[in-house]
C-alpha cells in the first residue's frame, strides 16, 4: 500500500474539452494517464495497482497570444500551429498548403496523488519518473516529473501545501428549479466558487463494432459523444482538512457511458459487456 | 483545416442557373438597372428575406436575369415562403422555366398578385405529389444529409462519421445528448455533408413546425407526411453502422475489463453549440436588462442633482473597450460622438459578455463544410474558462533566504496609529491594560494595519511553498524548509515568526511572534524624529498595544 505523489510539469497539453468548451484542465486525460502508467509498469512486472487518483492543480499557462484586430484593439487568440506533414495531399510541398488543425494548448503544473496497492520504495519512484518522462499527458510533453512515495495518507496531506484540489462538481448540473442543464451550467460557472466545465467521460453512440477498418490496434470501435461535467477548484490547504483516500478519482462504466469521477455514490463497473460488439460490420447499412 | 473543398459552394442553391448565366455572358443584362429601378418600390421590397424581413435581394443574384420575367422570378424566389417551396421540393429549374409573366407597372397590388400567383403555381406542383411521395422526399433528404454528431467538425474532410443521438436518457448529470433527452430539449440536427440545395434546412423547418411552413401554403397533412418520412429516416439512421474510421478522427482506448480495451472516437455535435449559445445569450441579456434598469434609476437620480450644475461638463475619456488600444491615432475618429448620443450611452450600459469566447477556427476558410450551424455565434467560438495561475513572489522569497520577513507600514499609517495610541493614553483609560482598553485599542487604523500585515504574511507563506527554487538542481519544487534557510542565512536559529511562516503555522506561536514583531515595527516607526520620543514609551501601553494586536490576530483566524 503506497501513495505516490507525482509533481508533473507538462508542456503543450490540450485544453480543448469539446468544441464548445476550452478549459486548461485535462482531468479525463490525467486520470487515464495514471491507468496507462500502471499498465506500462505492469509490462515490466512491477504493476502499481492504481485504485484512485488525486488531482492537485498548481499552475497553468494557456497558449494565448494577443493580436491586433482590424480596428486596432488587442484581442486574445489561441496559438495555432500548422501541421508538419500533409495528410491531405502528399504531393504538396508547400508548408503553407498544409492543413491547419486548430488546437488549444496549455502548459500545466499538476500534482497527481496515486493510491497504489503495490509497496513501492524510492527505487521504484525513480523508475516511475523514467517511465513518466516517456509518456504524454493530454497530448502534452511531460517535461519534468518528480515522484515521492509515502506509506501513510497523513504524509501525503502534510506535503500538500499549495495548489488547488480538484473535485467533481457535476452534481451542480442537476438544478432543482430548472431542468435545463445549460442554465445550470451557466449558473454554476457564475457562482462564487471556482467551477469550470470539463469533459468527464464519453457516452457511446453505438455498440462497439468488431473489425471496423482503421480502428486503433484493431480493437472494437465505437463512435461516442462527450459528457461535459463540472469541476471545482478548492485551495489545497482548505481541501486537505478531513480529506480521505476515498475522495480520489476513479474511472469505470455506467452502462455504456465511461466516466471519471470522485463523487461518492456513483457506482462504476470496471468492465463493459461487449454483448453486441461481435455484431460484425457485415451489418452495415447504406 | 484550410483544405480544398469537396463540395462546391454556390450561393443559396441556385448554382446551376447562375453558372449558366455566367457561361452565356458574364456581363449583366444592360437593362438590369432599369428593372431594379422599376421593381424596387414594391416587388423587391415584398421579397426581402431574413428573420426580420430586411435583407434585400442581392445584386449578385439579380445579375443572372436574362429578361424582365426572369428578373421577377429571381426576386420572387427570395421571398421566404416561395423560397421554402422551391428548395424543399427542388423546383429551382422548374420555377425558372415556368415563372409567370412579370407584373405590369408600379402598383403594389400587381406585385402582390404576382407573388400569389407564383406561390399558387408552386403549390399546384406540390399538390400533385402523393403522401407517399412526400414521405419519400423527407426520408431521402434526411437520410442522406442529416445527423446529430459529425466528424466534419473535427476535420471537414472526414468521411462517413455521422451518428444520430441515442434515444436512451441518462441518469448522469453531465451535459450530453442523453441528458438533453431527459430534460426534454431536442438537439438541433446537423449535416453529415454539405447541403448545397438547401433542402435539409427546409425539412428541419418542417420538423420544427416553423410558422413559415404554414405560411407557404403546405397543409397540415402534407407537413405530417414529410415529418413522418424524416423521422423514419432518423430512426433508420441509428441502425447505420459505418464500416471504417476516418484517419482524421482521434481514437481513445478505454479499458473495458481486464486487458480488454474499446477504441472510441468522440464526435462533436454542432447543435450543442447552438443550444449553449442560446442559454448564454439569454443569461447575458437578462444581466444587461438588469444593469440597464439600475443605470436608469441611478441616472434619473443624478439628473435631478445635475440640473444646478453647468451644462458643459468636461469631456470624459472614452471608456476602455475590450483589450488594450494599440493605435492611438484611431481613437480620435471614434471620439466624435454628439452630445445627445453620449447622454444615451451613459444611460444604457454597453453589452458586456459575461463569458469569454475565443475563436477556434473549425472548418477553416470554409466553415459551411463543417456544420449547418456555421452562422451561429456559438459555432467555432467556444467558451474559454481559466484555471488558477500562480503569482510567485520570487523576489520576496529570495530576500527571505538572507533576511527575516518583516512587516511594512506606510508613513501615513504609522502617523495615524501613533495618534490613535496617544489619544487613548490621554483619555480616561490612561495607561490601563484592562480588557476594555485593549478592546478600544484593537480598532480603527491599528486593526486595519494588523489585518493587512496578517494577509501579507499568509500570502508570503503561500509563496514560500509555491516557489520553485531551482529546477536545474534535479527536480521540481525544491521545498524551502528551515534547514535550507538557516544554511543560506548562515545562522543556527531562525526567528520564531520565520519558523511559523515556513511551517504555515498560524496558531498561538504565530500570534505571539507576529504581535512581538508588529509591536517592534510600530515602536520604531512612531518615534517623533524631532524630539526622539516615541509614542509607545511606557511598558503598560506597549503591553496594551501588543494585547490588542494579538486579539486582532486571534479574530482573523
Amino acid at each position: 500500500m503506497t501513495y505516490l505523489v507525482i509533481d508533473l510539469r507538462v508542456k503543450k497539453a490540450s485544453m480543448l474539452q469539446s468544441i464548445d468548451f476550452i478549459t486548461p484542465a485535462p482531468v479525463f486525460a490525467a486520470v487515464m494517464a495514471a491507468h496507462a502508467l500502471d499498465m506500462e509498469m505492469g509490462k515490466r512486472g512491477s504493476a502499481l495497482g492504481v485504485s484512485g487518483v488525486g488531482l492537485v492543480h498548481q499552475h497553468c499557462q494557456p497558449w494565448l497570444e494577443h493580436l491586433e484586430n482590424e480596428k486596432g484593439w488587442m484581442e486574445r487568440h489561441l496559438v495555432q500551429r500548422r501541421g508538419a506533414c500533409s495528410i491531405e495531399n502528399p504531393k504538396n510541398k508547400e508548408p503553407q498548403g498544409n492543413p491547419l488543425q486548430p488546437d488549444a494548448l496549455t502548459d500545466l503544473e499538476w500534482t497527481l496523488v496515486l493510491d497504489c496497492a503495490a509497496d513501492l520504495g524510492d527505487a521504484a519512484s525513480r523508475e516511475i519518473e523514467g517511465q513518466l518522462m516517456r509518456m504524454r499527458l493530454a497530448g502534452g510533453v511531460i517535461a519534468l516529473a518528480r515522484v515521492r512515495a509515502h506509506s501513510q495518507w497523513d504524509d501525503v496531506l502534510q506535503g500538500m501545501k499549495s495548489g488547488f484540489w480538484i473535485d467533481d462538481a457535476s452534481a451542480l448540473l442537476e438544478a432543482e428549479a430548472d431542468p435545463d442543464p445549460f442554465i445550470a451550467l451557466i449558473q454554476a460557472a457564475r457562482s462564487g466558487a471556482w467551477v469550470v466545465p470539463v469533459n468527464l467521460g464519453y457516452a457511446l453512440l453505438e455498440a462497439p463494432a468488431q473489425g471496423r477498418s482503421g480502428s486503433r490496434d484493431a480493437k472494437p470501435h465505437a463512435f461516442a459523444e462527450h459528457m461535459i461535467g463540472l469541476i471545482r477548484y478548492t485551495p489545497a490547504r482548505l481541501a486537505k482538512v478531513g480529506l480521505l483516500p476515498d475522495k480520489l478519482w476513479r474511472h469505470g462504466w455506467d452502462g455504456d457511458q465511461f466516466l471519471v469521477t470522485n463523487r461518492s455514490g456513483v457506482i462504476l463497473s470496471a468492465a463493459y459487456k461487449l454483448v453486441n460488439a461481435c455484431a460484425s460490420s457485415d451489418h452495415q447499412a447504406k | 483545416m484550410f483544405s480544398d473543398q469537396h463540395e462546391t459552394v454556390t450561393p443559396s442553391g441556385k448554382g446551376k442557373r447562375a453558372s449558366e448565366a455566367k457561361g452565356s455572358d458574364s456581363q449583366p443584362h444592360p437593362r438590369l438597372a432599369v428593372w431594379i429601378e422599376s421593381y424596387k418600390g414594391h416587388l423587391m421590397r415584398l421579397c426581402q428575406s431574413g428573420a426580420k424581413r430586411d435583407i434585400v435581394v442581392s445584386k449578385k443574384h439579380l445579375a443572372a436575369a436574362l429578361d424582365a420575367r426572369s428578373f421577377c422570378a429571381i426576386c420572387a424566389a427570395h421571398k421566404p415562403e416561395i423560397d421554402l417551396l422551391i428548395k424543399l421540393f427542388g423546383l429551382q429549374d422548374w420555377f425558372a422555366a415556368h415563372a409567370p409573366q412579370e407584373p405590369y407597372g408600379g402598383l403594389e397590388s400587381a406585385a402582390q398578385s404576382y407573388l400569389g400567383l407564383c406561390q399558387a403555381l408552386l403549390m399546384e406542383q406540390v399538390r400533385a405529389l402523393s403522401d407517399e411521395d412526400l414521405e419519400n422526399l423527407g426520408y431521402s433528404i434526411v437520410s442522406a444529409k442529416a445527423t446529430h454528431f459529425s466528424g466534419k467538425l473535427i476535420h471537414s474532410d472526414t468521411q462517413g462519421a455521422g451518428m444520430p443521438a441515442r434515444d436512451v436518457p441518462s441518469v448522469q448529470p453531465h451535459l450530453s445528448s442523453r441528458r438533453l433527452l431527459r430534460a426534454g430539449i431536442p438537439l438541433p440536427l446537423d449535416q453529415v455533408k454539405l447541403d448545397n440545395s438547401g433542402a435539409l434546412q427546409r425539412v428541419i423547418k418542417v420538423l420544427n413546425d416553423d410558422p413559415l411552413v404554414s405560411a407557404s401554403g403546405l397543409s397540415a397533412r402534407e407537413q405530417k407526411a414529410i415529418q413522418r418520412g424524416a423521422k423514419q429516416a432518423l430512426d433508420d439512421a441509428s441502425q447505420r453502422r459505418p464500416n471504417f474510421v476516418d484517419h482524421r478522427l482521434r481514437q481513445l482506448l478505454l479499458p473495458a475489463g481486464k486487458g480488454v480495451y474499446i477504441s472510441v472516437s468522440p464526435l462533436p455535435a454542432g447543435g450543442m453549440g447552438v443550444l449553449l449559445n442560446q442559454a448564454v445569450q439569454h443569461h447575458e441579456d437578462a444581466a444587461l436588462a438588469q444593469a440597464a434598469a439600475e443605470a436608469k434609476a441611478a441616472a434619473s437620480e443624478a439628473a435631478s442633482e445635475a440640473v444646478s450644475e453647468s451644462p458643459e461638463s468636461p469631456e470624459s475619456p472614452e471608456k476602455p473597450r475590450r483589450g488594450r488600444k494599440a493605435k492611438s491615432d484611431k481613437s480620435d475618429k471614434g471620439g466624435a460622438t454628439t452630445e445627445g448620443e453620449k447622454k444615451k450611452d451613459d444611460v444604457a450600459p454597453k453589452y458586456k459578455p459575461l463569458f469569454e469566447r475565443i475563436e477556434f477556427p473549425i472548418g477553416g476558410a470554409n466553415p459551411r463544410n463543417a456544420s449547418l450551424h456555421w452562422t451561429d455565434r456559438g459555432f467555432a467560438n467556444p467558451l474559454l474558462f481559466t484555471a488558477p495561475q500562480r503569482s510567485s513572489n520570487n523576489r520576496g522569497v529570495w530576500r527571505f533566504l538572507h533576511r527575516p520577513w518583516s512587516a511594512w507600514i506606510s508613513r501615513d499609517a504609522a502617523k495615524k496609529i501613533g495618534a490613535q495610541i496617544a489619544k487613548l493614553g490621554q483619555s480616561s483609560y490612561g495607561d490601563s491594560g484592562s480588557l476594555a482598553a485593549v478592546r478600544v485599542q484593537a480598532s480603527g487604523s491599528l486593526a486595519e494595519w494588523v489585518r493587512s500585515c496578517h494577509g501579507a504574511a499568509q500570502a508570503f507563506a503561500r509563496a514560500l511553498n509555491e516557489t520553485d527554487l531551482s529546477p536545474s538542481e534535479g527536480g521540481l519544487r525544491l521545498l524551502i524548509d528551515e534547514e535550507y534557510v538557516m544554511k543560506s542565512r548562515g545562522q543556527e536559529t531562525l526567528p520564531a515568526l520565520d519558523r511559523c511562516l515556513l511551517q504555515q503555522n498560524f496558531g498561538k506561536e504565530y500570534r505571539q511572534a507576529m504581535s512581538d514583531h508588529l509591536l517592534a515595527v510600530l515602536r520604531r516607526r512612531t518615534v517623533d524624529p524631532s524630539t526622539g520620543i516615541g509614542t509607545i514609551e511606557s511598558a503598560a501601553s506597549a503591553k496594551r498595544v501588543s494585547d490588542a494586536i494579538e486579539k486582532l490576530l486571534g479574530e482573523a483566524l
